[in-house]
């Protein structure tokens, strides 16, 4: 069964499911567990991990960071190192691996959910949530304009660089940004007001419903999953709040 | 239905869309000088978030606030951009509606005005990112309590003084007419 | 001979104002269309053109704020009491930049959109999309992703998602303003067809005088808000010759006395550029620029002649070979020197614009290059006032006309007195008498001595302005030529689709092969 043939109702299911279990669970065992768990999901449905290849450096980043910050900061545990006003303790390393490991299950997650179906999916679920039309297909206008809009904000810098601008260090593009940003708001508000009125004459908003060329159903092997999945949470919520009682 | 708080004609629709790019790109260039500049604080970042966050509710009011904000996060998680684009989500939602809670009360023509809007603005989203510090990150709260303070100190004064002057600007061209 | 039918629609407009304005943006307008009409509607620099399309499509006052006194009627149904998102029964409305009205992601997708609205069914749909499509030769292009699209594609699915509607009336903001010649013609005997065969009424803003007055059946000349005479196609055409007549001859005698001077701007030597996504930019690029030269780069849509002026201001670097300008490589450390000496003209003046008065972004430019004479003043009113826009220094740029701001920007980098111009397709986007006021500016640059490179697809204006024409042809020099002996090389040129038989203005006219 591909990833495509699953209603984008049981991909949020699972997705609601994978942060909270991120959000719950306290030890690097668990985590990792969870991740897993979703990376085979990803790999069981689209036989590849390629697309999450570009926010493995931005997560190393981020560990490193996190890490420094424990390593100052941190104040639980034993003290294991002290130098100066500098003083570890035995807690820092494993807190920065469990914050690094849930905000790794959060992004992996987040990108799972948002790549796994198209614009116009996406849509039809926001509609089968009583989202009125002209709110719900806002969706493909985002994924429309972006490539067009980054491409136009390089043509931008371009121009700006050519009347003398310089940007080549952090210092120069700080002060390049307000001759580089100005340009892009006026010609993205402009572009906004055309292709509203586009839209607008072509009939958007005329009635409360629309054609649309595909449709969305759940199947009962959605109906069974995401069940499943619900009873997993009630479950764990329950054990959880349960004791408090 | 309050006219200074609501707007929900396509023009506001589809300025809330292609705003919310504007932002998202914009955002990340200020991330990567920051991330040469001040990687731990965040500065500049902070900053532009403030100052979308309150210049979109000025040029289109609400849902456009949200949508923008939803649009920025939600593409920024899709893309990789920023994979940390989740724990913005709500801070863009939040600190959206605190500024259209305030800026309706005000005429918006004083500079007193935007700075009012967007401390509302800042102390709100800065706090949902301190939550999130905290609980995912584990940061001592007193840490994230001091970070998330100067942010959103800089981001008021800063992206106070901007949203005037740039939507000021804004006015002046008729592009918003 | 087609046939013109009843009234259907009545255009009285005694005044309209923008707030925050004293002048009204039109006045006096009192005409009807007919119904097999086509109206091409010409004039100036910001003389309220688009406005006029506006006011009938009913984006004024729907959608723009404006004081109209008067009233538009279509198959007598006031515009004033319908809503917008009812008005695609009566108007079909393409406006100039195809790619911000282009809503879907694949192509399929847009020219379903404004069907999906209308709530027709899904089959009907299908059906109707097909035959746009096929009408606007884009037939197999359904799944084709409209981000992927070339100008002149992405300008027919525009067209194809309009005309899928049904609309009885089809308004054209300067359809073919961004199309190569190939394009344009394309697109006119399409709407010419349409207004033929179907009897469909078009009212379009003029961008070329060349195709579109052998379909027209009116034209409108409207000058600061008035449309000040109608004209029947063939008065339009004659008037007009006469006033190209003269200038032409003017210009020629500039090209044929040019002397080549020994002078060396830039050299080209061996240069292949090749872009990150392996797409070829261009290969083999040997070119000599002398002082003076007024030289135009042609050739059709992705020939290299952009990436050939993005290399020369170093923007891009040469994946081989070596550039020199002022006889200096453009290195690291000369670049800023050498962008000094230069003014680069680009496609979209709106890519620099951002202070919030017109002699502000003059000024900005002078800022950037470390200008701090206490003369500045006088240069930014100089350079205004060369381009015609001194009695707008106070304004916001933005509410100056498209033509008015591609003046702008030729004003921000005349300010730092280049000595060398490169403009990049100049004219794109602007209609004919726009076009020929910047290029008319460049020629005055061009005699006062300084050097022009220009980039265009638009054949008429190189041939009438440059003393040299290089022609690119598959990321190669095919032809480097002076101007003056360009009759020997027309076949040539026409093999790699660079047709000059057929534009040379006129013509048509001349022979007596017009028809209206």
């Amino acid at each position: 069964m591909g990833l495509s043939k699953l209603d984008p109702r049981t991909k949020l299911a699972w997705y609601v499911l994978m942060i909270y279990f991120s959000l719950i669970s306290g030890t690097v065992v668990q985590l990792c567990l969870v991740l897993l768990a979703g990376i085979m999901a990803s790999l069981i449905l689209t036989g590849s991990l390629k697309q999450y290849k570009v926010v493995i450096l931005i997560l190393l980043f981020l560990g490193l960071q996190i890490l420094v910050v424990q390593l100052i900061f941190c104040r639980e545990g034993v003290l294991i190192y002290q130098w100066g006003i500098l003083k570890i303790y035995s807690e820092a390393l494993p807190l920065a691996i469990t914050g690094l490991l849930k905000a790794s299950i959060i992004v992996f997650a987040s990108m799972q959910f948002f790549t796994s179906a198209s614009p116009q999916e996406f849509t039809l679920m926001l509609m089968k949530f009583k989202i009125p039309y002209r709110f719900a297909m806002l969706v493909g206008l985002s994924v429309r304009f972006l490539p067009l809009m980054k491409a136009e904000y390089i043509s931008i810098i371009d121009s700006q660089r050519t009347r003398g601008l310089r940007m080549e260090s952090a210092w120069d593009n700080l002060k390049g940004i307000f001759p580089t940003f100005l340009p892009f708001l006026y010609r993205s508000v402009r572009r906004a007001t055309e292709t509203a009125l586009a839209m607008e004459l072509r009939g958007y908003g005329r009635t409360k419903t629309r054609t649309f060329t595909s449709n969305i159903a759940l199947k009962p092997y959605d109906t069974v999953l995401i069940s499943a999945m619900l009873v997993v949470i009630i479950i764990s919520l329950t054990s959880k709040v349960l004791p408090l009682i | 239905m309050n006219e200074k708080i609501f707007r929900t004609d396509t023009k506001a629709l589809v300025g809330s869309v292609i705003i919310g790019i504007v932002m998202l790109i914009m955002m990340q260039v200020t991330g990567r000088i920051d991330a040469i500049l001040d990687p731990t604080l965040l500065l500049l970042n902070g900053t532009c978030w403030a100052f979308f966050t309150g210049l979109i509710v000025l040029m289109y009011r609400q849902p456009a606030g949200i949508i923008a904000g939803v649009v920025e996060a939600v593409v920024a998680m899709a893309t990789g951009y920023s994979p940390l684009g989740f724990f913005f989500l709500f801070a863009n939602v939040i600190g959206s509606i605190v500024y259209s809670l305030i800026s309706s009360r005000f005429s918006m023509e004083k500079l007193s005005h935007h700075i009012i809007a967007m401390l509302g603005t800042a102390v709100t989203g800065n706090l949902c990112v301190m939550v999130g510090l905290i609980y995912v990150f584990h940061l001592d709260w007193k840490i994230a309590l001091l970070s998330s303070s100067i942010t959103a100190f800089v981001g008021t004064i800063v992206a106070g003084i901007l949203t005037k002057s740039i939507y000021g600007s804004l006015q002046k061209s008729a592009l918003l007419q | 001979m087609k046939k013109i039918g009843n009234k259907i629609a009545k255009v009285t407009i005694e005044k309209l104002v923008f707030p925050h304005e004293e002048k009204p943006a039109l006045k006096n307008i009192d005409f009807e269309i007919n119904q097999g009409d086509f109206i091409v509607i010409t004039g100036g620099v910001a003389s309220g053109k688009s406005i006029l399309l506006h006011s009938i499509t009913g984006a004024i006052p729907h959608y723009h704020n404006a004081e109209l006194t008067g009233r538009v009627t279509i198959m007598g149904q006031n515009i004033k009491d319908m809503r917008l998102n009812k008005m695609s029964d009566y108007v079909g409305y393409m406006m100039q930049e195809p790619q911000n009205q282009i809503i879907g992601l694949d192509v399929y997708e847009d020219v379903a959109f404004g069907l999906g609205n209308l709530e027709i069914p899904l089959k009907e749909i299908d059906q109707r999309v097909k035959d746009t499509l096929e009408f606007v030769g884009l037939s197999g292009y359904e799944s084709r992703q409209t981000a992927s699209l070339s100008g002149g594609q992405a300008q027919r699915v525009v067209l194809a998602s309009v005309l899928a509607l049904n609309a009885p009336i089809l308004i054209l903001d300067q359809p073919t303003a961004e199309l190569d010649p190939q394009g344009r013609n394309e697109l006119y005997k399409r709407l010419g067809q349409l207004n033929k065969t179907q009897n469909l009424t078009i009212v379009l803003v003029m961008d070329r005088i060349e195709e579109v007055l052998n379909y027209a059946n009116r034209v409108f000349y409207i000058q600061s808000g008035e449309i000040v005479k109608q004209y029947s196609p063939e008065e339009y055409y004659m008037e007009q010759i006469e006033h190209r007549k003269e200038k032409i001859k003017y210009l020629t005698s500039f090209n044929l006395n040019h002397v080549k001077s020994s002078e060396m701007i830039a050299k080209i030597t061996d240069v292949f550029y090749q872009y990150k996504n392996d797409l070829l930019g261009c290969e083999d690029i040997n070119l000599d620029i002398f002082k003076g030269d007024f030289l135009a780069i042609i050739g059709l849509n992705g020939s290299g002649k952009s990436t050939l002026a993005k290399l020369l201001i170093g923007l891009l670097k040469p994946s081989k070979g070596e550039i020199k300008v002022f006889n200096q490589p453009l290195s690291k450390e000369k670049l800023a020197e050498i962008r000094s000496r230069v003014g680069f003209l680009f496609q979209n003046p709106d890519y620099q614009i951002f202070a919030s008065t017109v002699e502000e972004e003059v000024g900005f430019s002078l800022k950037l290059r470390g200008d701090v004479n206490e003369k500045i003043e006088q240069k930014i009113e100089e350079s205004l006032e060369f381009v015609g826009l001194l009695e707008y220094k106070k304004m916001h740029p933005h509410r100056l006309s498209r033509g008015q701001r591609q003046l702008l920007a030729l004003a921000s980098i005349l300010v730092s007195d280049p000595e060398f111009i490169i403009a990049d397709e100049p004219t794109s986007g602007l209609d004919e008498n726009q076009g020929y006021m910047i290029m008319d500016k460049l020629f005055h640059l061009s005699k006062n001595g300084k050097t022009i490179l220009l980039i265009t697809h638009d054949l008429t204006m190189a041939k009438d302005y440059s003393n040299r024409l290089v022609a690119l042809h598959n990321h190669r020099i095919q032809l480097d030529i002076p101007t003056r002996d360009l009759d020997q090389h027309l076949d040539t040129l026409k093999e790699i689709g660079l047709n000059f038989h057929n534009l040379i203005s006129f013509r048509e006219v001349q022979d007596g092969t017009f028809e209206a």
